[in-house]
């Protein structure tokens, strides 16, 4: 019942995938393994059809932004409710137009949630059926969650709050 | 004296033969600020302590205030939570279906100046008297039902207080509500 480790899963997916997987971290609370942006739907399919896996469950798409790095991660979190294991994908891309294969196809959930990643950071979904804005308002520009996103109505909160 | 024992104070006031324009004004007036219907509409946490004026152990049904569900049938509308600047455009349409005269309450912190979501917050409208007129501000985060329901006599006061010209709309110059906004006012602004 509890499902496979996660240096199963890890050692699955690096055999499939040897030369996509830039990395696995088991050290983490969450383990991860990091692939390369384009195999993110590749090894999506394989872990929803794959039986021993089983993942019928995307849990959350997210990504975090590291300026210092030029980089943002998209975070991947898959549940198997045949299983109860879960396991977390991770892929980089490049700050300022960041590409990624979308696994809206294989999870209807994905729709969504990569709506919601585009519209706060900017990253685009190849192969999403309708990659537009989600949750800013019409009219929005610019992509809130960037470390450097700037506006009008934008006020930072002061580093010394005025003496009364 | 008949049928009706004693005549409203209103009535009771009137100085023997007034003049009728006076009289009929207060007449309206007072019926007016004891039958404030307020529409069916929250934003946030602030709806919830709405919901608690609103219901039984505050009781606004005492005041004369009920809930419509529809902007058409209601004199008054609590801004009772943040406002996204998704729907800022919301309340602003939803204002101008409602029928003059008619109120705006604005209800805790976030209605009135966007509260904790000033700083570093990029979705939030930063007072909805940015977007429509305010007739009574109730501070609080969130305000007690005590704190609402006196904002609700203050308003009754401010209603019982107009002349008839002010309540259906001809404002003074400088009481004209905001011009009309483009639907994509965010970024015209």
């Amino acid at each position: 019942m509890a499902g496979l480790p996660f240096e199963h899963i890890a050692g699955v997916i690096k055999d499939r995938f040897g030369g996509a997987v830039v990395e696995t971290n088991e050290g983490n609370r969450i383990p991860f393994v990091r692939v390369q942006a384009d195999a993110v739907a590749r090894v999506a399919r394989f872990l929803r059809d794959e039986p021993s896996l089983a993942f019928d469950y995307l849990m959350y798409v997210t990504a975090v932004d590291f300026p210092a790095e030029d980089k943002i991660t998209l975070v991947y979190h898959y549940f198997s409710y045949k299983y109860e294991h879960m396991f977390m994908v991770k892929a980089d891309v490049a700050r300022r137009g960041g590409v990624a294969r979308s696994v809206a196809h294989l999870y209807a959930a994905a729709e969504w949630l990569e709506r919601e990643v585009y519209d706060l950071f900017g990253v685009t979904f190849d192969g999403h059926p309708n990659l537009t804005r989600i949750l800013t308002p019409e009219g929005f520009r610019g992509h809130p969650l960037l470390k450097d996103f700037k506006s009008d109505d934008y006020v930072p909160f002061p580093d010394k709050m005025p003496a009364k | 004296m008949g049928v009706v024992a004693r005549l409203p104070v209103y009535w009771e006031r009137l100085p023997g033969g007034g003049i009728v324009t006076t009289s009929l004004e207060k007449l309206l007036n007072w019926s007016r600020a004891s039958s404030i219907w307020y529409m069916i509409f929250g934003l946030a946490c602030c709806a919830i302590e709405m919901m608690a004026a609103g219901a039984s152990r505050y009781d606004f049904d005492r005041f004369g205030m009920m809930f419509r569900a529809t902007p058409r049938q209601s004199d008054l509308m609590f801004i009772s939570g943040t406002i996204t600047l998704k729907m800022a455009p919301r309340i602003r349409r939803l204002w101008e279906q409602l029928a003059e005269p008619r109120y705006i309450i604005a209800m805790g912190s976030c209605a009135i100046s966007g509260g904790g979501f000033y700083y570093d917050a990029y979705s939030v409208l930063k007072g909805v008297d940015k977007i429509i007129p305010v007739d009574v501000y109730v501070p609080g985060c969130p305000p007690r039902p005590e704190a609402l329901m006196h904002g609700c006599l203050r308003l009754q006061e401010k209603i019982k207080r107009e002349s008839l010209l002010q309540a259906f709309g001809n404002f003074p110059e400088d009481q004209a509500p905001p011009e009309r906004l483009d639907g994509r006012w965010i970024l015209t602004k």
